[in-house]
């Protein structure tokens, strides 16, 4: 019908979603090119519509999931990737099912604990691009993983850099990064002077997320630390609340790579919040917080604390611990607390997670 | 406000009165006004828009230039009310684009092209975009007259390459 100019062809294509554009690389020998293009890939990350995700996790692979959230829920796997070692035997390793993502890449610890041999494993589940990294200690048991994005000042692009580090006595010791630009690890000196009140991080937009408190100053309550990947140096951050009451859960989830969300059980109750922060950007100076679910969980409910809350539609997604029941479980509860609980395929875990798929680029260099 | 008047004439030789500060939301007529190439008795001769098509281009800046007037009354607005505005000036663009087929929407891009401005591209640009995403590459190959220029080896290639990935 219509010829255009190149460059509107690209204005045009960069505002199409990535899973939807990834149909069309067929189309021409051009369009197909733009996959490969820094420059227009980086574009489309910033203009393109946000889609989400929700990603589970098999012994070696990851899953896209429909969780249908209305009256009758179900769940099913809609896609499914099974990871290809690049050596080793694969039947050996299996994936740790909590990941980090930053810009549409997914961070994955693999271990073999047979052979105490670990891979960690940056992909991107849209492009199917990976890169396989080695962690300085062969066996990454006891080893914690986190991932985020930072601004090369050389090249003016996104890179990215992975954080590892390992546990004693309520705190995280012995920091190490591996930045993905130079296919390096080295030893970080930093100190992050706080108690974790639980193991699990997010990450979201060049920082990582712990929950924590702080023995010598208890009055604080609990709070957030987040680690820059740019600065490479630890911040608080208040959470909504400041008093310090026992908690019998809590946990942070990100929202479509724009916003974090807590989960908080006080005390012995049902009563739970979940709470979602404003849009957190590079500008992002003030973190604020809004409830946007309060329920009424009962005890009984063993939940595993991996969970997503969709806004809009006011409903909390969570997993349960196999363990409990022996069965796999997907709660979703709404704004009346009633809870739907849908069965999903005895291979996944019970860990959800939020994904943004993009077309963003793993650096590949050296020999790898 | 200026409420200086110019004629803008289309291809197809149609003349339109519009206001200079509506007409500023064009980056090239914005130059022309600047270096002062416009006779006020004059109409500027708008070569590659035809008269429908200006008339459209000419109804998105009127809308525009009045959104602009109410940022600059109401600077102290609390955030509801920008909310609120946001939402009316999207809800405009969306009933201003439905209306539209995408030929139309391809010869507006091209004329938003022509006239550099930048905010109507981007619309444009994310109107067709959602137009397209559910679309084969077959029938977009169609909308954007471009030829198949791969080798079966070379789809075959991708397809393999597209395997190994979601979507």
């Amino acid at each position: 019908m219509w010829e255009l100019h190149d460059d509107l062809v690209e204005e045009i294509l960069c505002r199409v979603p990535a899973t939807s554009l990834k149909r069309l690389r067929y189309t021409c020998k051009l369009w197909n090119r733009l996959f490969n293009d820094r420059k227009f890939t980086r574009k489309h990350f910033d203009k393109s519509p946000k889609e989400s995700l929700i990603l589970m996790f098999k012994k070696l692979g990851v899953c896209s999931m429909s969780i249908n959230l209305h009256r009758s829920p179900t769940a099913k796997i809609t896609d499914e990737l099974n990871l290809i070692f690049p050596d080793s035997s694969l039947d050996q390793f299996k994936i740790s099912p909590h990941c980090h993502s930053s810009d549409g890449l997914l961070l994955c610890s693999c271990v073999n604990y047979k052979k105490e041999d670990s891979r960690l494993v940056v992909l991107n589940p849209c492009t199917g691009q990976t890169k396989w990294i080695k962690p300085t200690h062969s066996c990454t048991v006891g080893y914690f993983y986190a991932f985020g994005s930072y601004q090369d000042n050389k090249s003016g692009n996104n890179s990215y850099k992975i954080l590892s580090h390992t546990f004693n006595r309520g705190q995280y010791i012995n920091f190490e990064i591996y930045d993905m630009n130079s296919n390096l690890w080295r030893t970080l000196d930093v100190t992050m002077d706080c108690n974790l009140k639980c193991f699990e991080s997010v990450s979201l937009k060049g920082k990582t997320y712990w929950i924590v408190s702080d023995e010598k100053e208890k009055e604080l309550g609990i709070f957030l630390i987040s680690f820059d990947y740019t600065t490479e140096k630890f911040e608080r951050l208040c959470l909504p609340y400041h008093e310090y009451p026992r908690y019998q859960k809590m946990s942070l989830s990100v929202v479509r790579e724009e916003k974090l969300s807590v989960l908080l059980q006080p005390g012995i109750t049902s009563n739970t919040e979940i709470w979602v922060t404003n849009k957190i950007g590079d500008e992002t100076k003030v973190v604020s917080w809004i409830k946007v679910l309060a329920l009424d969980l009962k005890p009984r409910h063993n939940f595993d604390v991996d969970f997503f809350v969709d806004e809009e539609k006011k409903v909390l997604v969570c997993t349960e611990d196999k363990a409990y029941n022996g069965q796999n479980k997907v709660y979703i509860v709404g704004e009346d607390s009633e809870l739907r609980e849908v069965n999903y395929d005895v291979e996944l875990r019970p860990y959800l997670f939020n994904y943004v798929p993009s077309l963003t680029q793993i650096i590949k260099q050296g020999n790898d | 406000m200026s409420s200086n008047m110019i004629m803008l004439k289309s291809s197809d030789g149609a003349s339109f009165e519009i206001e200079e500060a509506a007409a500023r939301k064009s980056k090239i007529i914005a130059n022309m006004i600047e270096v002062e190439c416009v006779d006020e008795d004059k109409a500027i001769p708008l070569q590659n828009v035809t008269g429908n098509i200006l008339a459209l281009v000419i109804e998105y800046c009127n809308k525009h230039i009045v959104d602009d007037d109410d940022d600059v009354a109401t600077e102290e607005a609390s955030e509801e009310e920008e909310e609120a505005k946001k939402k009316k000036v999207d809800d405009w663009e969306a009933e201003f684009m439905n209306s539209m087929s995408l030929e139309t929407m391809f010869e507006l891009l091209l004329a938003a092209n022509y006239l550099n401005i930048k905010s109507l591209i981007d619309l444009v640009c994310q109107t067709i975009a959602n137009n397209i995403k559910d679309k084969t590459p077959e029938e977009v190959r169609k909308i954007f007259s471009i030829e198949n220029d791969f080798t079966p080896e070379e789809e075959e290639e991708i397809r393999k390459e597209n395997a190994w990935a979601f979507g």
